[in-house]
């Protein structure tokens, strides 16, 4: 019962913050300078035909009359007609989120696969060579620069071996570069967290017990120190992905990798009023079930955390 | 109890997570959302590199809709040129020929001009085409103000009439000096598809067109993917080798030199040019790459504020910063050796109205009387704002060499860095002393920019010299090609005199090319068509 009780009353607050994105997001394009009719039409167009184009995108209307029958047609289902693509916006925003979600989950599976039993292990070997290994591969992975590392991951793996393409999107061969892109520097800091987290468990009393009942390491790790040590990363973690899910505009241009990310920087400078606030809204929306998942996990891991 | 639970609601949350990634996985049915994150079979075969007919192009930038008559765009134009025909065709310099239409007549007072429309074309669908076809074309033109063809085109056209099913005529308001060129870039459709589908067919990628290449699927930021057509009316003149083509938007100019490289593409056609600094990267391709330069008419300009009670409403301070900074030298160390250097107005060897005797003083770099010409003007040292659009090829370097220039001779330039919409709304507004941008000669006729930035002054400079809007008007309307060119020469001649704007050079665009591929058209205008696309093997070195 406590469980609905918490869900709905999350939803509650989301609805609340999906009010204010709403608003806020309506608000910072429209006082950014710019004409959306007038970036959409040649230079040479006359004030009359400049009208026109305003009259056609709804730019005409007052502001609050232009928020309203936006929140309309959203609460109608209906995001909007993007003024670029001059299609839906659900259609444009869907037809390249796919792509986010699919490098989002591979840069979260190249973060769990790497940095978490990386820097566990780290944590249980501080100061050996593993330990030492960790560190630099964390150090590395945190200073290097998004834009350099993928460059550098082009060069080395499709000019020069030629094991991969170079960019574009497709199969599973398309995916490597982008998410080792991405998801290198998540590890490393999933690697930081894992490690400290981990020597910090480990100097616990109750580990110092559970070792003294004659308990296996392995089972001591796995079982006792592992889950407690998981609670940063689960929330350091999941935040990023609710946060790669609005995409990521420099991997994206890089690898020619059509998000939402490279879609709402062209919106943004285009002044695409309706596909902008749009699709802040649907970000907004998913980060919400994002972080509502977050804390149903922790709270599952631990339950000294309530969700109430 | 407790413990079933979090095991249940675990259970459910790991599921839900592989379903996600399921979901997105490479189902590649023929659903919109699918195809952009998994691809399609072509794709597939072209990833595969499984045929050699097929030929990638990376383009600087995307197409963002199919409408062949809202196009922004070169890339979204060479596309739709691929699939739907003008009535002519140009080489950019001024020649027109036959495409759709064999012949052509225009009228002494220039206020009609008919097309003879070759027999036996038909389009993709099998539909006949004919003057019906054309004269439905240019009615939706006609009826959507707001259309990019129509606002840059199409002001003075009045009807369009069949006169018979092979003859259209077509009907202006005034005489339309640049009509011809208009007429290449307006793409036509067939008139009995449109009744069946209407805007949808862009907006629904049916697109139908008599061109040598069928549109299969446009893919939002990825490609753009085209199949030959095998029953093109004009085969016999044009059969490529290619049965597939995609042109891939690679919008970072590293990755798509890369790509090329890697052998994923076959041709880099960047809409700015490659930089002169990237070029090197292509070291070591010299058996498979053609890097080509070219003189373009995409020329660097500064645009002054002339209004009264401004900085640069004297005319002599704006001769002063035109004469206080060093074209070549700026232009040379920044894009290299191969720039043309403006000698005044809008003067350059490829434009109508280039007078080769032409060297106007103001355009000379000459600090001293620069500086003279600053003490005289009792200029009170006031901050003078230089814009600069981010988008500019070198504009920051540019704008800041050029301001430690002026700051010699004694002007307090300061530039400021404005994002592109930022820039556009801000010259609008005529909220600046100076701008710097840049802006291209289409077809190497300076009616439209002396028109729509000096004479209609959309940017709100005042600049104001009746003699020069006479002209200008006069040239608008003169169909002789020669007579235009003397117009254009006057209008020069007063530009470098008054100095409203300042050119500076004009940058050649490099392009990369492997052999083998032919049939990439490379306008002096900046301009490129691929429609007539090809292979040689006998190219490959």
């Amino acid at each position: 019962m406590y469980f609905l009780r918490f869900v709905g009353k999350r939803i509650l607050q989301t609805v609340i913050v999906l009010f204010f994105v709403s608003v806020i997001a309506f608000a910072l394009i429209r006082i950014a300078p710019g004409n959306p009719a007038t970036l959409l039409l040649p230079d040479n167009a006359t004030e009359e035909q400049i009208q026109e184009k305003e009259a056609e995108l709804g730019l005409d209307k007052p502001v609050v009359i232009q928020y309203l029958n936006y929140m309309g047609g959203v609460l109608r289902g209906d995001l909007g007609t993007s003024y670029n693509y001059q299609q839906p916006v659900t259609k444009v925003f869907f037809s390249r989120f796919p792509n986010t979600l699919r490098l989002t989950v591979a840069m979260m599976l190249i973060c769990l696969a790497c940095g978490i039993p990386l820097g566990i292990i780290a944590g249980i070997k501080q100061g050996t060579v593993i330990d030492f290994v960790a560190m630099i591969f964390a150090l590395l992975g945190q200073s290097m620069s998004n834009v350099w590392l993928a460059v550098l991951n082009i060069y080395i793996f499709a000019v020069w071996l030629g094991w991969l393409p170079s960019v574009g999107v497709g199969g599973m061969e398309y995916l490597i570069l982008p998410a080792l892109t991405l998801g290198y520097p998540l590890s490393a800091t999933t690697c930081r967290l894992g490690r400290s987290g981990m020597i910090d468990v480990l100097r616990e009393d109750y580990i110092t017990c559970t070792k003294a009942k004659g308990i296996p390491d392995y089972l001591v790790y796995c079982k006792y120190a592992f889950k407690n040590a998981l609670i940063p990363i689960v929330t350091v973690v999941g935040s990023q992905f609710g946060l790669f899910l609005g995409g990521s505009v420099v991997v994206e241009t890089i690898f020619s990798w059509s998000g939402i990310g490279q879609l709402l920087n062209q919106a943004i400078g285009n002044r695409d009023y309706e596909l902008v606030q749009s699709s802040l809204l649907l970000i907004a929306c998913m980060c919400a079930v994002v972080y509502l998942l977050i804390d149903i996990i922790n709270a599952l891991i631990d339950p000294r955390i309530t969700l109430d | 109890m407790k413990k079933r639970i979090r095991q249940l609601i675990c259970s459910v949350l790991v599921l839900m997570l592989v379903l996600s990634c399921a979901g997105c996985g490479g189902n590649d049915s023929a659903a919109d959302t699918t195809a952009a994150a998994g691809g399609t079979q072509a794709e597939e075969a072209a990833q595969a590199g499984s045929d050699d007919k097929i030929i990638n192009v990376a383009t600087s930038e995307s197409i963002v809709k199919c409408d062949p008559h809202d196009q922004q765009g070169w890339p979204g134009r060479a596309g739709v040129a691929m699939v739907m025909e003008p009535l002519i065709t140009t080489d950019h310099e001024g020649n027109f020929f036959p495409l759709l239409a064999e012949s052509w007549d225009i009228a002494e007072d220039g206020l009609e001009i008919t097309f003879h429309l070759y027999d036996g074309i038909y389009a993709s669908n099998g539909e006949v085409f004919n003057a019906d076809d054309v004269v439905a074309t240019y009615n939706r033109i006609l009826s959507d103000n707001t259309l990019n063809t129509t606002v840059n085109y199409w002001s003075r056209l009045d009807t369009v009439e069949k006169v018979d099913d092979l003859t259209v005529a077509f009907h202006f308001t005034e005489p339309e000096a640049c009509a011809m060129d208009y007429f290449t870039a307006t793409f036509c459709f067939p008139d009995e598809a449109y009744a069946e589908y209407g805007d949808r067919l862009w907006l629904d990628q049916i697109m139908i067109g008599t061109g040598p290449w069928v549109w299969d699927e446009w893919v939002d930021g990825q490609y753009l993917h085209l199949t030959k057509n095998q029953d093109y009316w004009k085969k016999d003149e044009y059969d490529p080798y290619y049965e597939e083509f995609y042109m891939r938007f690679l919008t970072e100019e590293s990755s798509a030199i890369a790509a090329q490289l890697a052998g994923d593409i076959d041709a880099y056609i960047s809409v700015g040019g490659i930089s002169k600094d990237s070029v090197g990267l292509y070291e070591g391709t010299e058996d498979t790459t053609e890097i080509i330069e070219m003189k373009t008419s995409l020329f660097h300009f500064i645009g002054f504020q002339c209004e009264e009670g401004r900085v640069f409403h004297d005319m002599n301070l704006r001769r002063a910063f035109s004469m206080a900074f060093d074209r070549e030298a700026i232009g040379t160390s920044l894009i290299g050796d191969n720039i043309e250097v403006s000698k005044g107005g809008l003067s350059f060897s490829f434009t109508l109205g280039y007078d080769e005797n032409m060297d106007s003083p103001y355009y000379h770099y000459n600090p001293e009387e620069a500086a003279r010409l600053v003490e005289e003007s009792g200029y009170d040292g006031s901050e003078i704002n230089f814009l600069i659009g981010s988008n500019v090829p070198y504009g920051e370097n540019i704008g800041l060499l050029i301001a430690e220039y002026c700051q010699a001779i004694g002007l307090n330039v300061n530039t400021e860095i404005a994002e592109i919409a930022s820039f556009q709304d801000r010259r609008k507004a005529g909220d600046y002393d100076c701008y710097l941008t840049t802006d291209g000669v289409n077809y190497g006729e300076i009616y439209n920019y002396m028109k729509t930035r000096l004479v209609s002054d959309i940017h709100q400079s005042h600049y104001v010299n009746d003699t020069f809007t006479q002209l200008v008007e006069e040239s608008g309307h003169t169909l002789d090609i020669e007579m235009r060119d003397e117009l254009y020469r006057q209008c020069n001649e007063i530009l470098a005199e008054d100095v409203p704007h300042i050119n500076l050079f004009c940058s050649p665009k490099i392009y990369a090319i492997n052999y083998g591929v032919t049939g990439i058209q490379l306008f002096p205008d900046g301009d490129f068509n691929f429609s007539r696309i090809d292979y040689d093997a006998s190219a490959v070195k």
